[in-house]
């Protein structure tokens, strides 16, 4: 079962369109969402999480669909979101006390254990915390209510590398659980790479890539060569390219490689690069 | 809808105590001065209490936030209108407490002290009814031009009408029969909440 599919969803915003023709995330896996600022991630996240409504599709949580979530759908689903924050005059303590009173499976206990473990202050007010902090703080509340559905915007961005590390860490263990699953948009690409098992890229609003993490190393290559042999290339298999003063980096799938082209390690920052450049799939 | 009540509680308690004691040193004053004017304006300082934690939630994002949460958004305007009727009860309460203790020491009519509660009603029930829809709708950023524009004309006309008027004798007309005309500012209440709701539940964030 999928934990998440939308079909056609589409949100105009006059100056901006979003349109995912097909957004899936399969129960029990981490899908990472990928793309520039301004892509269409958080846009996704909102209306997943119903702060926004869409103009057409459709969303299905867990084969369900629903039009906007439910109190029984928030109950289960975690959430880290831009610019969403608990109150800024409530210590950690009492922000536990409230969200007790919120989610009908508030652990209390795997709450302090993961104050402990993050290092978030007890009795200090939320708007005397650093961003840092503040995520952390957001992520503890996310990951101690039982959810089975994480969705995440930004949550390891300006954070310092040895938290987010702590953090990847802390969402490898929730998927341990095979009916647990996650959603989350990053730009930190390295970041996606370390924990996700499927990479969804999002490009001016429309999803130019979908496909597991681990295909997209078997399927496409980065490959240099000079400006001239670049230029005799058929451009029917330049998926994404850029140049630069010393060659050129090209976006292939594997079978459309020549010989003279030398391929380099794959880096997934490089290939949303590429795309971005002009690149296209389809 | 707890959940929000215990939210507001804290950021009160931490935030508010100097409105707190505007409120009870208005009562005291316009009690001991038999001036109702001082009773609207602690009635209104009253109900701006859970405008602050609006403005607040606004500010610091908490809005957004509570809308992830399992809480169904009516709760949310609900838990606000509760705030402030309970906030409101509470003065009323404190100035008829300080009133019947002045009317008992011969200090004041006791007509003059159910005209005060009658006009704190109301004038707590008016601002409440008016200012929340604008502020759910428009945000509080937004809103408060409006709530400036809708406050200030009230407040000040209730400080002309006091200095002109006969308060002993417009007193003296007021029974417990003009709690009736209450209805009307309690159809407004309900009308407001309902109007709240609407665009709450149409917010997109």
């Amino acid at each position: 079962m999928d934990a998440i599919r939308c079909i056609g969803l589409k949100k105009d915003y006059g100056d901006f369109s979003l349109y995912l023709d097909k957004l899936v995330v399969p129960q029990g896996s981490i899908v990472g969402l990928i793309g520039e600022n301004g892509a269409g991630k958080s846009t996704t996240i909102r209306l997943l999480l119903s702060l926004a409504i869409a103009d057409a599709g459709s969303i299905e949580l867990f084969g369900e669909a629903v039009d906007r979530l439910t109190v029984r759908h928030r109950d289960v689903v975690g959430f880290v979101m831009e610019d969403a924050w608990p109150s800024a005059y409530l210590t950690a303590c009492q922000t536990g006390k409230v969200m007790q009173k919120a989610y009908s499976k508030w652990d209390a206990a795997r709450y302090d254990d993961l104050l402990d473990r993050l290092g978030i202050p007890r009795e200090k007010l939320f708007k005397d915390f650093s961003h840092g902090m503040k995520m952390k703080l957001v992520l503890a509340i996310a990951l101690s209510h039982h959810a089975k559905l994480l969705i995440l915007d930004e949550p390891t961005s300006s954070l310092d590398p040895m938290t987010r590390d702590e953090i990847l860490t802390i969402l490898m263990e929730f998927t341990r659980d095979e009916d647990h699953t996650v959603l989350i948009s990053s730009h930190i690409i390295s970041d996606l790479e370390k924990i996700c098992d499927y990479i969804t890229y999002i490009h001016r609003g429309r999803i130019l890539l979908s496909s597991e993490k681990d295909q997209l190393e078997q399927v496409y290559v980065i490959a240099s060569c000079t400006h001239q042999q670049s230029f005799d290339l058929d451009p029917s298999t330049v998926l994404g390219r850029k140049d630069s003063p010393y060659g050129a980096k090209v976006l292939m799938r594997r079978e459309h490689v020549p010989d003279f082209m030398q391929k380099q390690l794959f880096n997934l920052e490089e290939m949303m690069i590429l795309l971005a450049k002009g690149g296209n799939l389809r | 809808m707890n959940a929000l009540l215990l939210k507001d509680w804290y950021v009160l308690i931490r935030q508010s105590k100097l409105t707190m004691v505007i409120v009870i040193v208005f009562t005291i004053v316009g009690v001991a001065s038999s001036t109702f004017f001082y009773a609207a304006v602690a009635a209104i300082v009253c109900v701006m209490l859970p405008l602050t934690t609006m403005a607040y939630d606004q500010m610091h994002h908490w809005d957004r936030f509570v809308i992830g949460l399992p809480i169904e958004r009516k709760d949310v305007v609900r838990s606000k209108y509760l705030l402030a009727l309970l906030a409101l009860s509470l003065s009323v309460l404190m100035l008829a407490i300080v009133g019947f203790a002045f009317y008992l020491a011969n200090d004041i009519a006791l007509e003059t002290v159910l005209f005060m509660l009658w006009t704190q009603l109301v004038a707590g029930l008016f601002f409440l009814s008016v200012n929340y829809p604008i502020v759910i709708k428009m945000g509080f950023e937004r809103g408060r031009i409006w709530y400036i524009i809708i406050t200030i004309p009230i407040v000040s006309l209730s400080g002309v009408l006091n200095s002109i008027l006969d308060m002993e004798s417009l007193s003296m007309h007021v029974s417990i029969r003009n709690f009736a005309y209450l209805i009307i500012p309690i159809l407004m209440v309900i009308g407001s909440y309902l109007l709240s709701v609407r665009y709450m539940e149409s917010k997109e964030y």
